[in-house]
């Protein structure tokens, strides 16, 4: 029973909180010989595997290190262009560590700001009117349900399919926003929740949710 | 920690700490502020922000669907009262138009051994009420307007609060509810 | 204490008329936590630093410590006064702190190295409850205004001391009498 992740939008449709909470991690780490058979591209400030997936290495997976040394972009911390050190042979043997690349922050913000015109596109399609918007949004990975409280802020969690309970589980994150993020003098509405309490409290019931299930809470 | 029902808030606090906090905080205003106008917008001002919040409690706990009818609202209002300052006032005096009406109330936790000096009659002590109102019904895209017309504080024998429908906040309606 | 005049408005009952509270009428806390939550906003906007903040919150603190000394020693201890510190301290402990946050406290200590100052210890300060102090603002604590009730409540009773808060084993209030005090509870002792 997996809990990926928890986010919550304001009224005005920004991106306010994110947790993580077990997003899996995917690396494999290899010695490869001369010539690289993977094929790699630089985009988006990474060295992304373009094509030549093998053993567990799959396309999109970023190379986050060569021989132990952390990978900034296309260098190396001494500087180094890693995709010039991969075309020269005498590198080889070369250790090299892929994995699956994690959403940074600006991403997250895009993506959630994306989401709230298609809950409102979501419900101007509905053919009765009155609609809830979208409540569950359902791929063969993962299950995201969304909460839209009646004064706009959208609560959303992202669960395995098989994860159960997770309406209730956000009825309940909305109570622990009523009560460590409203009633915090020092948080203004509408902007990033960085309260302490909230988080320790978050984390505290997506554990217990997790481990013995909803009706425990 | 298991809960059951209505999920409504247990947690209570004895009423005088309420009251003198209440009144520390508007002894403080009367002295930072000249005008005893000013302090009535001061506290107007805190009530809304408390209201804003203090809507999000409320749905939260009771999960409340949202209000059709103006006479809903008076009920929810009312329940409010009774939630969050244990106090339940009465309905009254709709106005044909069913767009108004009065809150009544002889206890008032905000004003227990309250007495208003010379110097003050003024002052609308319990301002911040008006502000409440004011920012939850607002988080629901409702904008409502409400004013004292009896204060128990100045001589009167209930505090009657009048809330006025205005209109409704069509712009900041979340969407699927239209 | 400036004296008030009170004749333009008569009220029916005058509030003297009216029998002691029986102080069992509650609120809820999330009422309370949003008042308590405006009034450190209010507060804060107008000082500068973090001492200056603790200072003002405990300054309202003593407003309503007060206004509780002589309401608490005639309801529960029926006008009976304390005339040595520990029993101060202990009526503050206890009776105090039940009557205004449902609860005793959890420990009252003395100091190894200082025989005027006393530590009052509670896991949880209620007025904490909901809040997260950013890091920006250092060792902020709220519950600077539950000092301020206190200092005020020791000082009606006639023992002066200087009440500060901090985080210690949840929240410590430290207790710092003046000497006066200290050397008076000794001469009583001696008696």
């Amino acid at each position: 029973m997996v809990i990926y992740g928890v986010y919550i939008v304001s009224k005005s449709g920004g991106l306010i909180f994110n947790h993580d909470h077990n997003v899996p991690k995917v690396e494999t780490e290899r010695t490869f010989t001369y010539p690289l058979d993977i094929q790699l591209n630089y985009e988006n400030k990474k060295i992304v595997v373009a094509f030549g997936q093998k053993d567990g290495i799959k396309v999109g997976h970023v190379l986050t290190s060569v021989n132990k040394n952390p990978v900034n972009g296309r260098e190396l911390d001494d500087g180094r262009d890693v995709l010039d050190m991969l075309s020269n042979a005498e590198n080889f043997p070369i250790l090299l560590k892929f994995s699956r690349s994690k959403m940074t922050t600006n991403e997250k913000i895009f993506l959630a700001s994306m989401f709230y015109p298609l809950f409102a596109i979501a419900s101007q399609l509905s053919p009765e009117p009155k609609c809830s918007g979208i409540e569950v949004l359902e791929a063969d990975t993962f299950r995201l349900y969304c909460y839209q409280t009646l004064t706009g802020v959208k609560f959303m969690v992202v669960a395995e399919p098989t994860q159960a309970g997770m309406d209730i589980l956000l009825k309940r994150v909305y109570e622990l926003y009523a009560d460590y993020a409203l009633k915090n003098p020092f948080y203004s509405l509408e902007m990033p929740i960085r309260c302490e309490l909230f988080e320790t409290h978050l984390q505290t019931l997506l554990e217990t949710v997790e481990k013995s299930g909803i009706s425990n809470v | 920690m298991s809960r059951t029902g209505a999920r409504l808030d247990a947690k209570k606090v004895n009423s005088e700490l309420f009251t003198l906090t209440y009144g520390a905080l508007v002894t403080q205003l009367l002295k930072d502020y000249e005008n005893v106008e000013d302090v009535n917008k001061q506290l107007e001002r805190m009530g809304y922000n408390m209201g804003i919040r203090l809507i999000e409690d409320f749905l939260a706990r009771t999960g409340s669907g949202r209000c059709y009818d103006f006479r809903d609202t008076a009920e929810k209002i009312q329940s409010g009262f009774k939630i969050f300052l244990g106090i339940t006032p009465t309905i009254t005096n709709w106005s044909p138009a069913g767009d108004a009406f009065s809150l009544c109330f002889e206890t008032n936790p905000l004003t227990e051994f309250v007495e208003l000096p010379d110097h003050c009659l003024n002052l609308k002590y319990c301002n911040i009420l008006t502000g409440v109102l004011r920012g939850a019904c607002e988080m629901v895209q409702m904008e409502v307007a409400s004013w004292f017309l009896q204060d128990q504080l100045k001589n009167d024998s209930v505090t009657e609060i009048r809330v006025k429908f205005v209109k409704r906040l069509e712009d900041a309606i979340p969407a699927g509810e239209d | 204490m400036t004296s008030i005049t009170i004749s333009a408005v008569r009220p029916r009952t005058s509030i003297l008329d009216k029998s002691l509270s029986k102080g069992k009428s509650e609120v809820s806390l999330s009422c309370y936590a949003l008042l308590f939550s405006e009034l450190v906003q209010y507060c804060q906007n107008r000082v500068y630093t973090v001492p200056e903040l603790q200072n003002k919150l405990a300054e309202m603190g003593a407003e309503v410590g007060h206004r509780m000394t002589d309401l608490l020693v005639m309801r529960e201890k029926s006008g009976k006064r304390e005339v040595k510190l520990l029993s101060v301290l202990l009526f503050i402990k206890s009776t105090v702190w039940k009557s205004l946050f449902g609860r005793e406290a959890d420990k009252l200590e003395h100091a190894n190295d200082d025989d005027r100052t006393y530590y009052i210890i509670e896991k949880e300060a209620l007025v904490n409850k909901f809040v997260s102090v950013p890091k920006d603002k250092g060792s902020l604590n709220c519950a600077s205004f539950t000092a301020g009730i206190v200092e005020a409540i020791l000082s009606d009773c006639g023992f002066p001391a200087k009440v500060t808060a901090h985080w210690h084993k949840g929240t410590t209030y430290m207790v710092k009498f003046d000497h006066a005090v200290i050397t008076r509870d000794k001469q009583l002792e001696d008696r």
